[in-house]
């Protein structure tokens, strides 16, 4: 009961704040940007007056991969935004109600502080949802008006884009029971496995070894970017989504599970 | 039966990598009884806000600790029966009033019809209903305390920490805060009051304890700290210039207007001495009472003085 309520009232103080006004009006200018960049591609990939022979075909071409190109893009940037949103308000989630000093208001009262953490994030991922629902319905639009049909894999690559933004989300909260949250919010940006077996990439021998480690540590991103698969048109199979999503709820949970030990010990001055 | 039993408490703030600790609370032991109003009074920094936030488990005590209603501190159950005003009222201020109560008692597990119930009492007893659907950042420093006292009246609880519970009150405000104690204490609610504005505590407290640097420096009833060991007050309605020369004598201190006059003997056993001059001068006798000296002339001499008391 507290958990619900303490979600609710994250969810209804973040609502009410402009910057999610401010996200969603960013989020219509996207889409409006990349209508008014399609509609551009599409006007220019018309056969043109004194065109030499053969470039008619090359010119389709390169419209196709302009427009894959625009789509996948749509698919990253959204997922981007989401993301940032999502590890922004969970970093600052618990921390800006202890430096407010409302939370002494809350757990002065028969709330476990697991509840309080559990709260906090179940009102994040609640905001996250709404914006992939949002940017669902208008990048749903874009596509209608790109290819003049709904696409399948558009509520898939959302979805991996929403488990994307929770799972980075989690890990930035977890940090930011000990560190300064918006440094909690950079570093869990950057701390995916796939950075650091970039980083082992420089380096050989012992070295190597010793950057993979977090490799097999650390959670995986990229695993739930749908970029490529869109750019080289591969459909997105069950276990693409499964498999990644499985990862990025249990990888979650462990963080959710981490900030609250970690939220247990502290001292609330 | 006590209510809270604070045992060695003891609390270290570390400071940082080679930074020494901060010791804020330094075995601290006492224990507040059932139905009191308990006074907890110290100067700036002597560790009273960090014990109620130990004991509400918002801190967790380094050694020592103890128990409210003999439950561990930050104990749901126990925090169930506690309602808690802090010194700086923070509150959720993107709610109007009413909103910020219901979400408090949707907290504290109050029943849908109770909260309801509980949210137009409180507002209503402390002069707020007229404000229930004004937003809390547009509430002035007294009406934000007002709410404080609110939110922590909310739960009905059966003991009440209170930090400061009149500042930022004007005085009509204040007497309302106290005229609303001494009810709840006659409901049988006991209440802990820490306070810097002394004369609510002299005038509200059953007992007090008063601490410095994190240790206990004295600790009893009101009559035990303010009636000193020696020295006796006798009052009178008439007194002569030759009366007053011959208490002068004695050592007495005689103050008063036409009506009242006050002898202050600073030795117990020169009353009987003084009783028998106002016989011989045909004074009445008004009373004769041990001194008793104001609660903020203790206050001085202890957190100035050395020994605990």
């Amino acid at each position: 009961m507290s958990v619900l309520a303490i979600a609710k009232d994250q969810a209804g103080d973040l609502l009410r704040r402009r910057y999610f006004i401010v996200i969603l009006i960013l989020g219509l200018a996207i889409i409006g940007l990349y209508i008014a960049w399609l509609a551009l591609i599409k006007r220019f990939a018309g056969a043109q007056p004194n065109m030499p022979p053969g470039t008619s075909a090359q010119n389709e071409m390169m419209t196709q991969v302009g427009v894959v190109f625009l789509q996948a893009s749509l698919h990253a940037l959204v997922a981007f935004i989401g993301t940032a949103v999502s590890v922004l308000l969970m970093c600052f989630a618990v921390r800006s109600e202890i430096a407010r000093g409302t939370v002494r208001m809350v757990l002065s009262r028969p709330v476990r502080r697991y509840e309080l953490v559990l709260g906090k994030w179940l009102g994040c991922v609640f905001i996250v949802f709404i914006y992939s629902l949002v940017m669902g319905v208008l990048v749903g639009v874009y596509d209608y008006y790109a290819f003049g049909r709904l696409l399948a894999f558009v509520p898939v690559s959302l979805a991996m884009g929403f488990f994307k933004a929770v799972l980075v989300g989690s890990v930035g909260m977890a940090l930011s029971m000990v560190l300064n949250p918006f440094l909690s919010a950079v570093i869990a940006y950057f701390a995916a496995a796939e950075t650091f077996l970039m980083i082992s990439g420089f380096f050989s021998g012992a070295a190597e070894q010793i950057f993979r480690i977090p490799f097999y540590i650390l959670p995986s991103y990229k695993s739930l970017d749908t970029f490529w698969q869109i750019m080289a048109g591969t459909s997105i199979e069950t276990a693409d989504v499964a498999y990644p999503v499985a990862h990025a709820m249990l990888y979650s949970g462990l963080m959710l599970l981490i900030a609250c030990l970690l939220f247990r010990r502290r001292d609330l001055i | 039966m006590n209510v809270v039993e604070i045992d060695g408490l003891t609390k270290r703030f570390k400071r940082g990598w080679r930074r020494p600790d901060t010791l804020a609370v330094d075995n601290l032991s006492f224990t507040v009884r059932e139905g009191e109003i308990f006074g907890f009074l110290g100067p700036n920094g002597a560790g009273k806000t960090t014990t109620l936030h130990c004991l509400l488990g918002l801190l967790r005590a380094t050694s020592g600790g103890g128990r409210a209603f003999d439950l561990p501190f930050g104990d749901p159950d126990a925090l169930r029966r506690i309602g808690f005003l802090p010194e700086y009222v923070n509150l959720h201020d993107y709610y109007t009033a009413d909103g910020l109560l219901n979400y408090y008692a949707r907290l504290s597990h109050l029943e849908r019809t109770k909260a309801r119930e509980r949210v137009s009492y409180v507002l209503e007893r402390l002069a707020l209903a007229d404000t229930g659907r004004k937003q809390l950042s547009k509430f002035s420093r007294g009406m934000i305390q007002r709410m404080g006292l609110a939110q922590a009246f909310l739960g009905d609880p059966d003991l009440l920490i209170l930090d400061e519970p009149t500042s930022s009150l004007d005085p009509i405000g204040r007497k309302e805060v106290k005229d609303l104690l001494v009810e709840l204490k006659v409901q049988g609610k006991t209440i802990v009051i820490s306070s810097h504005i002394l004369s609510d505590i002299e005038s509200l407290c059953d007992r007090v304890v008063i601490i410095r640097d994190g240790r206990m420096m004295a600790t009893g009833t009101m009559d035990d700290l303010l009636t000193t060991s020696e020295g006796v007050r006798i009052t009178s309605e008439k007194l002569p210039v030759e009366a007053v020369r011959e208490i002068e004598r004695l050592g007495g201190v005689v103050t008063g207007s036409e009506t009242v006059f006050e002898i202050d003997l600073p030795d117990r056993g020169s009353e009987y001495e003084v009783i028998g001059i106002l016989r011989k001068h045909d004074c009445p006798l008004g009373a004769v009472t041990p001194r008793r000296a104001s609660l903020e002339d203790v206050f001085v001499d202890i957190v100035k003085g050395d020994q605990p008391q």
